[in-house]
């Protein structure tokens, strides 16, 4: 059928791929996630352009990593990110200005809770859709502290945020507030003052549109529903108190005391701690930033490579008494407030 | 008579003529050429002494691959609608999906043919697996990586990864 006589090879310039028109480069892009979009429009000037374009219109691919990835911030001032990706034990470099003098707070979904350093602007940025949620702006005096913060996602959307606050220098002690703000309400923080002598906030959980915190002395927790009405209070048979570390993982808050030997997860069913089993458990730890910790089950075929390549990433390990492997971040002052692990969903 | 009669007789096949950019002719059956979208758009108001289509912009040594592509699947779609209407087990769309990655296990180069074949033909499903074939390239690459396997100079004046 076919009439050829020879084959003639086309000449052709060298950079046709380089010219690549940009609804399909759009399509190939679709089917990427940040990362690779983010080297893709480092490859030439078409293809970046395309990127950019594309980043306007629509959003990246998500990826679904467990293991927390490591953001470094550590080129300040300038508006370079550094994110360490376990998963594909990659380093990537990605250009973020929104992220410029900001604290992270927490991390959920590939979102991120952001504080500038001047201001109580607060934002939720995502990594990965480029989309920003501004949230209003906590009018607040100098001597306020900001002791933690979390938030809530509800179809990988943001939808609920708490910020925890102390008054730093107060003769009678200090004061403890917690702040709440909710999909919707644009101006406004609800707020909830502690009363008390035995006011404290050691740790914070939202899950399942409650909000959990727990005292000093790990005797007592409270729930409050998402308008940050107390609901109830619940008397706790662990004594998690302020020694111990509570720490998100996938999906469940676990305490865990200094040796490691105690560790608990808290069940919102029977409403109190209850003791599970530490073997497999990663500890992924900000050695400053303790609210960006996460931790994860991992089996136990896998951890010794995951944790071969932390190290080979600077983090370093920790075993204490307990089974818990804690793998610690491994920023230097004064970069280690710029150090963040980043739960990407 | 009917065909069964003797099988050795089937009605002509119609056929349309493909014409490359380098001048060209390629016979192929009606149902090949309609895996072309362009082509089936408006492919019955032409008169049937007529099927003839210059593609200006596919060369012949694409086109050969392309007709290969939309032969396998217009056979392939038959006998798994086959297999389908007599309940036998058919692995088909396994076999077929095999074949794809096969096919476009190619050089940058050809890819970049067929890929620009299948959208000027708009052949969705081969503009599909060309386009996944581009994105796994790239997947897991570096800038630099991704430039040499595609045969791409940084045109870059700035430092794509300065701040701007």
């Amino acid at each position: 059928m076919v009439n050829k006589l020879n084959l003639c090879k086309k000449k052709r310039g060298s950079c046709v791929w380089s010219l690549l028109q940009q609804d399909i480069l759009w399509i190939v892009i679709e089917r990427l996630d940040l990362i690779d979009c983010h080297c893709l429009s480092a490859v030439c000037r078409n293809w970046r352009s395309a990127c950019k374009n594309y980043c306007t219109l629509r959003s990246f691919q998500m990826p679904k990593d467990r293991i927390p990835w490591l953001m470094l911030r550590k080129t300040q001032p300038n508006s370079m990110v550094e994110f360490y990706r376990p998963t594909t034990n990659k380093t990537h470099k990605i250009h973020l200005p929104q992220l410029f003098a900001t604290f992270c707070l927490y991390s959920k979904d590939g979102w991120l809770l952001l504080r500038p350093y001047t201001n109580h602007k607060f934002f939720l940025l995502n990594l990965f859709t480029n989309e920003k949620v501004d949230l209003p702006e906590l009018h607040m005096d100098r001597e306020i502290f900001i002791l933690k913060g979390t938030f809530s996602t509800h179809l990988k959307s943001p939808n609920c945020v708490i910020v925890a606050t102390s008054t730093t220098l107060c003769p009678l002690g200090p004061t403890y507030r917690i702040y709440g703000w909710t999909s919707g309400a644009t101006t406004y923080w609800k707020e909830y003052k502690l009363s008390g002598p035995h006011a404290y906030i050691s740790g914070i959980w939202l899950s399942d549109n409650q909000f959990y915190h727990f005292n000093k002395f790990g005797t007592e927790g409270f729930v409050f529903d998402m308008d940050l009405n107390l609901k109830s209070s619940i008397s706790l048979s662990k004594r998690t108190n302020s020694s111990y570390n509570m720490i998100v993982c996938e999906n469940e808050l676990l305490a865990f005391s200094e040796d490691a030997l105690d560790v608990y997860r808290f069940d919102p069913c029977v409403m109190d701690w209850v003791t599970v089993d530490s073997r497999n458990l990663i500890c992924f730890l900000g050695k400053v930033n303790r609210d960006t910790s996460f931790m994860i089950r991992e089996e136990e075929s896998q951890v010794q490579s995951l944790l071969n390549h932390f190290i080979n990433n600077g983090c370093y390990k920790e075993r204490r008494q307990g089974p818990v492997i804690f793998v610690y971040d491994s920023m230097e002052t004064p970069y280690a407030n710029q150090t963040n692990w980043i739960n990407v969903g | 008579m009917k065909d069964s009669f003797n099988p050795s007789i089937e009605p002509p096949k119609k056929t349309v003529t493909l014409v490359s950019s380098d001048g060209y002719d390629f016979e192929v059956e009606e149902e090949v050429a309609l895996e072309s979208q362009v082509i089936k758009d408006g492919f019955e108001d032409k008169a049937v002494d007529d099927r003839e289509y210059l593609l200006f912009n596919v060369h012949s040594d694409t086109l050969e691959l392309i007709i290969k592509y939309c032969e396998k699947h217009v056979s392939s779609r038959k006998s798994i609608s086959a297999a389908a209407a007599s309940s036998s087990s058919s692995n088909g769309e396994e076999a077929l999906k095999e074949w794809d990655e096969h096919f476009i296990s190619v050089d940058t180069n050809t890819l970049y043919d067929i890929l620009m074949a299948a959208d000027y033909l708009n052949i969705k499903s081969l503009l599909d697996l060309a386009i996944q074939k581009v994105a796994d390239t790239i997947h897991g690459r570096s800038p630099e990586q991704i430039r040499k396997k595609f045969n791409i100079e940084n045109d870059s004046i700035i430092d794509p990864w300065a701040s701007e």
